[in-house]
């Protein structure tokens, strides 16, 4: 317990957000609750054991019953009310002390229902660049998040409604420093390149591009970008040509960015169409990686 | 509710529950005893009817 409180302590110090506070505040009444349950059962387990042992008839008055010619059952049928009431006292404070134990996992759960686990963003363009990126509305989870690596989720203004990697969701603080702040070319470069994967000459030559022509990503051009459902295709300032998974930030960077603009004339299959995909290494890229901590 | 205030929740509805567990651990004593005596007196009895055949 010492240990939690120093280690509690030293994090404490670092804080400078009420947010982190709440934060740490929330994962001390956990740390704080595996003692609970650790002490809320060896309490349930004592109160098993002293009804055990003292709803029990020893041999010996058993066995000196049966000399006096009386039986088990008898004595059974005389202890039964008793032993009963026994049994109540321990169901009674075994519900009692389970209510106790779980009451702040309870909380806990019923937080995590609140919590908002991104957003939506609108933003402005002129000339073909973004000059604005703002949060148009919160991205709260619903309980229909199957599978568990990706959530559905309803945006609680608009119309959004479609399954999003939770990984790939902003957490508020990155999201506000995305918003307020721009992203310098070499940065966002880095973004790109450290999480996308580099498509050759000859690997574009042998891939079957569905929409809008086979012919369109043949001429990305440089500095531009485009996206398809869970794919963002992207040409570097040398004319090479990247892929690779969708994400809000990263689809915010390259809004925001004054280097890179969008070409909706740029086909891009989607991830989830095997068929868009001739070469089947592409494909597989995105299944393999999607568990890979994307774009941090 | 603090961890705190749970221990001390949960010290005592232990507590309470022991000793409700005690009384009633008493009491079942008291039966079994009793029905020892009262065999104990139908022995005596048998015996003495016996005697006085």
């Amino acid at each position: 317990m010492d240990n939690e409180k120093d280690f509690l302590k030293n994090d404490l110090s670092k804080l400078e957000t009420a947010e982190e506070v709440e934060k740490l505040r929330e994962d001390a009444e956990l740390l704080g609750h595996e003692d609970i349950v650790e002490l809320a059962n060896q309490k349930l387990q004592e109160i098993s054991a002293k009804a055990e042992s003292i709803g029990k008839t020893s041999e010996s008055q058993i066995s000196q019953v049966e000399k006096l010619g009386g039986s088990s059952e008898n004595l059974e049928s005389k202890t039964t009310e008793i032993d009963k009431k026994i049994n109540e006292v321990k169901t009674e404070a075994t519900e009692k002390v389970e209510e106790v134990k779980n009451e702040n996992i309870e909380k806990k759960e019923i937080n995590k229902d609140l919590i908002k686990i991104g957003s939506v963003f609108d933003y402005k363009t002129s000339g073909g660049n973004v000059i604005e990126v703002k949060v148009k509305s919160d991205v709260q989870k619903t309980n229909d998040a199957t599978p568990r690596e990706y959530v559905r989720v309803k945006a609680t203004s608009g119309n959004l409604e479609t399954d999003i990697l939770i990984k790939d969701l902003i957490p508020k603080k990155e999201e506000v420093e995305i918003v307020e702040k721009s992203l310098s070319k070499e940065e966002l470069t880095n973004l790109l390149k450290n999480n996308s994967l580099k498509i050759d000459r000859s690997t574009m030559n042998s891939m079957k591009w569905q929409q809008p022509s086979d012919e369109a990503l043949f001429f990305v051009p440089k500095m531009t970008w485009n996206e398809n459902s869970g794919v963002i295709v992207f040409s570097d300032e040398n004319g090479e040509t990247y892929a690779s998974k969708s994400s809000d930030k990263l689809r915010s960077a390259l809004f925001k960015s004054h280097d890179y603009s969008k070409n909706e004339s740029i086909g891009v299959p989607a991830v989830n169409s095997p068929d868009g995909w001739k070469d089947p290494k592409f494909f597989e890229y995105f299944w393999k990686n999607k568990n890979k901590e994307s774009y941090s | 509710m603090i961890p705190e205030e749970q221990a001390k929740k949960i010290e005592e509805i232990y507590n309470e529950a022991i000793k409700k567990l005690e009384d009633l651990g008493k009491e079942r004593k008291i039966i079994v005893a009793g029905y020892i005596k009262e065999l104990e007196a139908q022995k005596i009895d048998a015996i003495r009817t016996s005697l006085l055949k």
